[in-house]
């Protein structure tokens, strides 16, 4: 065993706080679980709350106070909305996915560094370098011969 | 057209199963640009899907390619003993709203070379098509509604063949086939007693016939639209889903309506209604003595609800009707009675160790 890394960990889980939804603390626990993961393996994870099961509003509203909001926060406009909003627990970002009318459509929380939803993607920068070039590319030259002399 | 499904499902871009949402693979982004589809937009729209579908959000990147890919598969729809409701389903699913650019995007996922209803052909050209369909290899065979048993009984005769005969002969090549609606899934309305025609699932007519093709059941009276497009697009991006007994998909019948219902909590601790409208009933409690059959029917229809999942039945104060089972028009509830108003005979209040007063305020004692 040469590295630290290498030691086997085990992450007890924590009994809930009192009064706390047991969903909510195994969903944290979880939670705790997959940044652990991807601090050792860099290996993102999502969990989505529709298949959170009990997931009442009560519950709901318990797990949104216990992650918090962190320090960033985010939005997609692209007729779609995507809020995106990093908790007290960096690396443990909600998402929330709203269509053209606002309703809720999803609802994930994504352990990674950076959502991948924020990053932009080779092929949308390829394209947006075109449209720069154009856009800065010199005008072509005016024809400002006069007709009479054209001719 | 390409019709190698098995092609389509393992192209994918690197991510992992458990993993977080991936980004898109180059061509799926270039495809994207191209057709000016904001990629943000269509990976939230992924993100809903995956999340409908019960899916990994890992698999956002395999959906979107999918939704995307050059290659169609062929659907030939046959429709045999049926209404044309889950026909009418479908085509109001969110996939085929129409509309919106990733709406059509979706509906072209599909080649929907075959459909009575939907083409224009008719007659001889129709049939001419059919038969070409069905001599290629790999389609994904649609059936809609029973089929009579016996192929000369004259209860279902088109194109001068019989229901058993067209089944057959499109079946032979099909690499899939998706039984929907309840009557081609289990016989459904046109096997209700007295079944005058002999009609048949489209289960046991492949068992009789010797047919042993992939076969995924999408029950419902009809199905809810999104679970019909869904197993499709299940299929598309992830191969065959896991199956119940019955042949149903777990993603979308692993549950009973009644387990997603939000008037659940009252059916254990009472008060239970006792009549339609009556006060229990407008304040959200259980429908379980009007008949609800939701605690054994198997159906997304509390977590996907209908109508671009606005609600679902028992938020208009009606009881399920288990229109997503076996033989759902024949059930026999308490008192040996048939009804979708008779309380089912099962899972009595006093076989779940209830109180007596969660059922017998008011009105008749179905549990003695």
């Amino acid at each position: 065993m040469t590295n630290l890394s290498d030691i086997p960990v085990l992450a007890e889980r924590a009994e809930p706080l009192p009064g706390e939804s047991p969903v909510v603390s195994a969903v944290l626990n979880q939670v705790m679980e997959l940044l652990a993961q991807f601090l050792a393996s860099g290996t993102a994870a999502a969990l989505d709350l529709k298949r959170v099961p009990r997931m009442d509003a009560a519950t709901y509203r318990q797990l949104k106070d216990a992650l918090s909001v962190g320090e960033v926060t985010a939005t997609v406009k692209a007729e779609v909305t995507v809020e995106i909003t990093e908790t007290q627990y960096p690396g443990v970002w909600w998402l929330t996915h709203r269509k053209e009318q606002g309703a809720i459509v999803t609802e994930v929380i994504e352990i990674t560094d950076l959502p991948v939803i924020l990053k932009s993607h080779a092929v949308d920068m390829r394209a947006g370098l075109r449209r720069l070039e154009q856009a800065l590319a010199p005008p072509p030259p005016r024809d400002d011969t006069p007709d009479r002399v054209r001719r | 057209m390409n019709t190698d499904l098995s092609n389509r499902v393992d192209q994918g871009s690197a991510q992992t199963e458990a993993g977080g949402a991936a980004t898109f693979d180059e061509a799926t982004a270039t495809r994207l640009l191209a057709l000016g589809i904001s990629r943000r937009r269509f990976m939230s729209y992924c993100a809903g899907l995956a999340s409908l579908l019960a899916l990994p959000q890992a698999m956002v990147p395999r959906l979107a390619q999918a939704a995307t890919s050059a290659t169609l598969p062929s659907v030939v729809y046959m429709s045999f003993q049926e209404c044309t409701g889950c026909l009418e389903s479908m085509v109001n699913s969110f996939a085929f709203g129409g509309g919106t650019t990733i709406d059509n995007l979706i509906l072209n996922m599909i080649s929907l070379d075959y459909q009575e209803t939907l083409m224009a052909a008719a007659g001889d050209q129709a049939e001419d098509l059919l038969l070409s369909l069905t001599a290629k290899t790999g389609y994904v065979l649609v059936v809609d509604g029973s089929i009579p048993a016996d192929w000369d009984s004259g209860y279902f005769i088109s194109g001068e063949r019989s229901g058993v005969a067209r089944f057959k002969a499109a079946a032979q090549k099909a690499g899939l086939i998706v039984a929907v609606g309840t009557c081609a899934s289990f016989g459904g309305l046109p096997k209700a007693n007295p079944n005058p025609t002999g009609a048949m699932s489209i289960g046991d007519l492949m068992k009789g016939l010797g047919i042993t093709k992939p076969l995924v059941n999408v029950s419902g009276c009809p199905p809810i639209p999104e679970v019909i497009t869904g197993v499709i697009l299940y299929y598309l991006s992830k191969g065959m889903p896991q199956l119940d007994s019955l042949q149903r998909p777990t993603v979308f019948y692993g549950e009973t309506v009644h387990d997603g219902c939000y008037r659940m909590s009252s059916f254990m601790e009472g008060p239970l209604a006792q009549a339609f409208d009556d006060s229990n009933s407008r304040k959200g409690k259980c429908l379980y003595q009007l008949g609800c059959k939701g605690i054994v029917t198997h159906n997304a229809c509390a977590s996907v609800r209908w109508n671009q999942g606005t609600s679902f039945p028992m938020m208009s104060g009606h009881g399920c009707i288990g229109c997503s089972e076996p033989d759902f028009w024949d059930r026999l509830n308490a008192k040996n009675q048939k009804g979708f108003y008779v309380p089912i005979a099962t899972g009595s209040g006093h076989s779940r160790g209830l109180p007596c007063e969660v059922c017998h305020t008011d009105g008749d004692d179905y549990d003695d």
